[in-house]
């Protein structure tokens, strides 16, 4: 069994990996693939960082934060193929701390730009208070579940796991984004394992609500809403529906 | 590291004995983990809603900027940022295949040309000799359950006669609406081309054949086309019958209310039938 200490994160050597293999890709199509890998990483990382940076310095928006990984990320990837940005003798903590380091800057600059208050220093008070991550729509996530409602739990997201595998991978797919994950309907219809139009998209994520729901209230079960668990139970089928549906303009 | 990550919240190491830390809820969430250290993690997760709940923010974040944005290589071969838009509505093709503007296109092209649609108020007499009879459909198991479609028993409805000569296409669509055949009465009414008062019946059928077969979407969209207000009963009180089940299907669920509201106030068999939809929906917690 493979060991790891927590000082040996394995996503920055994945990403010196990319890095390193955008650097000798040769043909067009390895080289976007990669590119798409290390942005998708980069933006992982921003964006935690970020939500992180926002309880210290002051929060943005939504789309702001979003906003922000996006064109950071684009910028480390430019400077890393115009070989401004090394990452292959950099260890996996200098590779995060530079990241954070990034994301931080980002911040400050959109805030100062909005003409918010930047509150600097370690332990600094923030101007916005509650500027985590998103909204908890499950309920209590500070604490963890005892073993009969573990067990009421692990029953429901069971039945779930069950009743999505009934309905077509892309409509379940649909399903999952609105509600495990609460994405806008624009974004659904345009995400890039969905692309449909916005009234397709927004007419199957009907449709597989009420199948799901069906199977549910077979099952004994009110409603097609996770509850605490669901997600990890479901995982194996979700991530292989987003590494394996094809997309359709992707 | 992510010593005041979003995610560590003062928790002690997994590998401790208690959380995942950020760090490793990446590993997770991008693959990178051995299989046996990403099952130990997932079944953490199972019983640890603070640690998925974490979990579930990253993917979120990684979902939508997935959504949001595609990473584009330009011509120059520099790399740029494309913000993704929802998939434009496809152009309706005739049944034959042959080209031709979407049926949203020409309904747009039709008010535009027009400042409202005709009142059909005034050539009643026309539509007054379809007999046009509301009735519950007997699909039990679908959106459309309790829809009052329109029916056109052929001893009900003159689609013969002055309406053929003028619209044949538009004669034909309503016999095979009175047929059932709903598919490919659709396909003559899109293609028909009726004239004043009797464009908006065509519409009426139109969106009502489309009811029948399931399309919500394109339901609302046609009759949100006519200015009901313009139509007398009881198609009007139908329309509204049908674009209600029609709103509430594809999410628009306010819309859909109130237009409810707005029949349960009627005094006759609409308003009746309106509060026990009220009162049903009401039960069920939809509304």
């Amino acid at each position: 069994m493979v060991v790891r200490s927590r000082q040996d994160p394995l996503w920055p050597q994945r990403l010196r990996e990319s890095l390193e293999q955008l650097g000798v890709a040769s043909d067009p199509e390895t080289r976007q693939r990669t590119m798409g890998a290390a942005w998708t990483l980069l933006n992982s990382v921003l964006l935690r960082d970020l939500r992180s940076e926002m309880r210290r310095l002051g929060s943005v928006s939504p789309e702001e934060i979003l906003d922000i990984a996006a064109d950071k990320s684009l910028e480390l990837l430019r400077r890393a193929e115009a070989q401004q940005w090394k990452v292959d003798e950099k260890s996996p903590a200098e590779i995060a701390g530079f990241l954070r380091r990034v994301a931080q800057n980002g911040l400050i600059d959109c805030l100062r730009k909005s003409g918010r208050e930047v509150v600097l220093g370690e332990g600094g008070v923030s101007l916005d208070s509650g500027a985590g991550p998103s909204s908890d729509a499950w309920g209590d996530s500070s604490r963890n579940i005892g073993p009969q409602e573990r067990l009421e739990c692990k029953e429901f997201a069971t039945s779930l796991r069950d009743c999505v595998q009934t309905i077509q991978p892309r409509s379940r797919l649909i399903w999952f984004l609105r509600v495990f994950l609460s994405l806008s309907g624009n974004e659904i219809a345009g995400h890039p394992k969905v692309g449909l139009t916005r009234n397709h998209a927004d007419m199957v994520l009907h449709r597989a609500r009420e199948a799901i729901r069906e199977c549910m209230e077979k099952r004994g079960h009110d409603g097609d809403v996770p509850r605490g668990g669901s997600l990890a139970i479901l995982w194996k089928i979700f991530s292989s529906d987003l590494e394996t549906l094809d997309g359709k303009h992707e | 590291m992510s010593d005041d990550g979003i995610l560590d919240r003062g928790r002690t190491h997994f590998g401790d004995g208690v959380h995942l830390d950020s760090d490793e809820l990446l590993d997770l969430l991008h693959d990178f983990a051995p299989a046996e250290i990403k099952q130990t993690w997932l079944r953490h997760l199972i019983t640890c809603t603070s640690c998925e709940s974490d979990f579930r923010d990253l993917l979120s974040d990684r979902e939508r900027q997935r959504a949001n944005y595609t990473l584009v290589t330009l011509a120059d071969g520099t790399v740029a940022l494309e913000r993704n838009a929802p998939v434009e509505e496809p152009p309706k093709a005739s049944r034959e295949g042959a080209q031709r503007p979407s049926l949203l296109g020409r309904l747009r092209e039709r008010l535009r040309s027009r400042p409202r649609l005709v009142s059909i108020s005034g050539s009643c007499v026309a539509v007054a000799a379809v007999a046009l009879i509301w009735f519950r459909s007997t699909d039990s198991d679908s959106w459309q359950t309790g829809l009052h479609s329109l029916p056109v028993g052929s001893e009900q409805v003159q689609v013969r006669g002055a309406w053929a000569d003028a619209d044949p296409g538009f004669a034909r669509g309503l016999e095979l609406y009175r047929d059932g055949n709903y598919e490919d009465a659709v396909i003559e009414l899109k293609q028909a081309t009726a004239e004043g008062s009797r464009e908006s019946v065509r519409i009426l059928y139109l969106a009502n054949a489309n009811a029948q077969l399931g399309d919500a979407n394109t339901t609302v969209l046609l009759l949100e086309s006519i200015d009901l207000a313009l139509i007398p009963d009881p198609w009007a009180a139908g329309a509204q019958w049908t674009l209600e089940a029609a709103l509430r299907e594809t999410g628009r669920t306010a819309d859909a209310d109130a237009i409810l509201e707005t029949l349960s106030r009627r005094e006759d068999t609409w308003g009746t039938r309106a509060r026990e939809r009220q009162r049903e929906l009401s039960l069920s917690g939809d509304r």
